[in-house]
């Protein structure tokens, strides 16, 4: 049980647990919270998991671990680990269950006074468009040699089916398509579970919603991002589906012989890992890759199918009603990138799980209109309140490896959420709230009731004070479409 | 439905996790759900004949069985399991 004693406050939004604070520890953990948010999470096992997240061979730096920080299965969601290629390991826990679970945010100029009228209407087309819910299939459904494709090329596969704009592309993290993805390497069983789901949104804490842009708090960067004040945007939150958990299943599955192979002893066995240049951990990446294509072009035939149901509704009532792309970002994945470690620069795989990458201005991999912001930073409340848009920084580059949070974080569990709140009183609250809610679940909806998070202000307020991200926009929602 | 699976893994913990997502992988693709089983352990490998009904409606699906706290106890009354399943 690790307590706030254990730990070095180093500014009131940074705390660290010493590598001396237990001898399998390899690096220190480094937090960036604030007490409140430190103390909310005693209770569950995110320290702990911490701690162990930070005996993983190889490891440079410190585990970070961000705001929104809670238990998962072996490593902490919300952390961040980067570990020395090609001779360190990759974890395929530390990336997670759903390979490139992220965010899309799409904008427009429809201004919300004027789209008030047509919202319920957006909404029911939304929800028939963008498939959500336990076990239903997706838009898309194509043959294994097809699904290889949409492994091996990700968005670009929508691009060439005309899912897509080259827009589009460019502004997704990767281009939408990770280089390196081996279809070979993916388990029949995975590919079963894809082929159909191409184009859903799936259930749980996934969602299709409407926003409009509350506050700018930084014009001019708004500006480059393409939002504007008082106009309806568009989230869209899901991941690789049945594919990607298929994909983490197989490998944390054959990594608990790869271990015991490469003689490394892990204090659990969801943190089970390979070393990158070993046959396995190179089948690891070639696989995950491949889900994180799945996932892109995931997000990339939902935004097409969002466009469809903003044209139906908008086309000859409003002006100006074309959805475009802002940024798509994943946060869980595994990424080979260089950052500067104790003044040397380092070739790592940085693992992001419920953390999203934050590239600050003048990184090469940002498209060239983002070059002078820093990248959008994409941060969804939970169900019902506000979204955040940040911009990533020159001092995550330096802090997190170039990371920062993904959310507002869990901090009750579904069953208890379940138990405390009704679906059907939920739903009337957010309708009176002025937000149209398209729900397959009542039950569901409960799990998602914004009192089972934290407060996705606190968590942006410490990861700005901490300087890895600035503010740029806050949105509000107006409509949620959730399985 | 009859259908036979098999496994071979490192030990107790690992071939109960192969033969659950194997279950997982029925319900959701295949929409059966298996009602009787034949389990056969010899050391690491596993055999389990086993027969299963269509499924008619689901509510919750099983996305993933993960290693999370899993923990096989034998009992005076036989095993009890402690596992962790990704909903």
């Amino acid at each position: 049980m690790i307590r706030l004693q254990d730990m070095k406050r180093i500014t009131p939004y940074e705390w660290e647990i010493p590598q001396s604070f237990r001898a399998d520890m390899r690096v220190p953990v480094r937090i960036f919270a604030t007490q409140k948010l430190l103390e909310q999470i005693m209770d569950d096992k995110s320290l702990e998991q911490a701690v162990n997240a930070a005996t993983l061979p190889g490891l440079v730096g410190t585990v970070v671990i961000m705001p929104d920080m809670h238990q998962g299965y072996g490593f902490p969601i919300g952390g961040v680990a980067a570990t020395k290629f090609p001779q360190g390991v990759v974890s395929p826990g530390a990336i997670g269950y759903d390979i490139n679970c992220g965010v899309r945010l799409l904008s427009s100029d429809i201004e919300c006074e004027a789209a008030l009228p047509h919202l319920d209407a957006l909404a029911t087309l939304l929800n028939k468009y963008c498939p959500s819910g336990v076990g239903v299939e997706g838009v898309v459904r194509v043959n294994i040699p097809e699904l290889e494709r949409v492994l091996r090329e990700g968005s670009c596969w929508a691009l060439k089916n005309g899912y897509a704009t080259e827009a589009d592309l460019v502004r997704t993290e990767e281009g939408g398509c990770l280089e390196g993805a081996n279809p070979a390497k993916v388990s029949d069983r995975a590919k079963q579970r894809g082929r159909q789901q191409i184009g859903s949104v799936g259930a749980g804490n996934h969602f299709v919603e409407v926003d409009v842009v509350e506050a700018v708090l930084d014009p001019e960067t708004a500006a480059v991002f393409g939002l504007r004040q008082g106009c309806l945007a568009v989230q869209i939150h899901c991941g690789s589906r049945g594919f990607g958990h298929q994909v983490c299943t197989d490998y944390v599955q054959e990594f608990q012989a790869a271990v015991r192979r490469y003689g490394i002893e892990l204090p659990d066995r969801e943190l089970v890992c390979a070393p990158m240049d070993s046959p396995e951990g190179q089948a690891y990446l070639g696989a995950m890759r491949a889900a994180a294509n799945f996932a892109f072009a995931n997000r990339q035939i939902l935004a097409h199918s969002a466009r469809r149901a903003f044209e139906e509704v908008f086309e000859g009532k409003l002006k100006g009603w074309e959805l475009r792309q802002v940024y798509d970002i994943a946060h869980n994945m595994g990424k080979i990138e260089t950052h500067e470690v104790e003044g040397k620069r380092l070739k790592v795989c940085v693992h992001r799980k419920g953390a999203t990458r934050a590239f600050g201005p003048g990184s090469p991999d940002l498209p060239p209109e983002y070059q002078s912001t820093g990248q959008p930073v994409l941060v969804p409340g939970s169900m019902g309140t506000a979204s955040w848009v940040l911009a990533g920084t020159e001092m995550s580059m330096a802090r997190s490896f170039g990371s920062c949070c993904h959310g507002a974080g869990r901090v009750m569990s579904r069953s208890k959420a379940k138990r405390e709140i009704r679906g059907d009183e939920l739903r009337r609250e957010l309708e009176r709230d002025g937000i149209r809610v398209r729900a397959g679940s009542m039950p569901g909806l409960a799990e998602e009731a914004p009192q089972a998070y934290k407060d996705v202000d606190e968590v942006v307020e410490t990861v700005t004070a901490a300087n890895i991200a600035r503010k740029v926009a806050r949105l509000r929602p107006l409509a949620v479409v959730k399985g | 439905m009859k259908r036979t699976f098999e496994a071979e893994a490192t030990d107790a913990e690992s071939l109960l996790v192969a033969f659950l997502s194997e279950l997982v992988f029925a319900v959701e693709q295949e929409h059966l759900i298996f009602i009787e089983f034949h389990v056969q352990v010899e050391g690491i490998k596993l055999k389990v004949e086993m027969s299963g009904v269509p499924i008619l409606s689901l509510t919750k699906a099983i996305k993933a069985v993960t290693y999370h706290n899993l923990q096989i106890q034998p009992t005076a009354r036989g095993y009890e399991v402690e596992i962790v399943f990704d909903v």
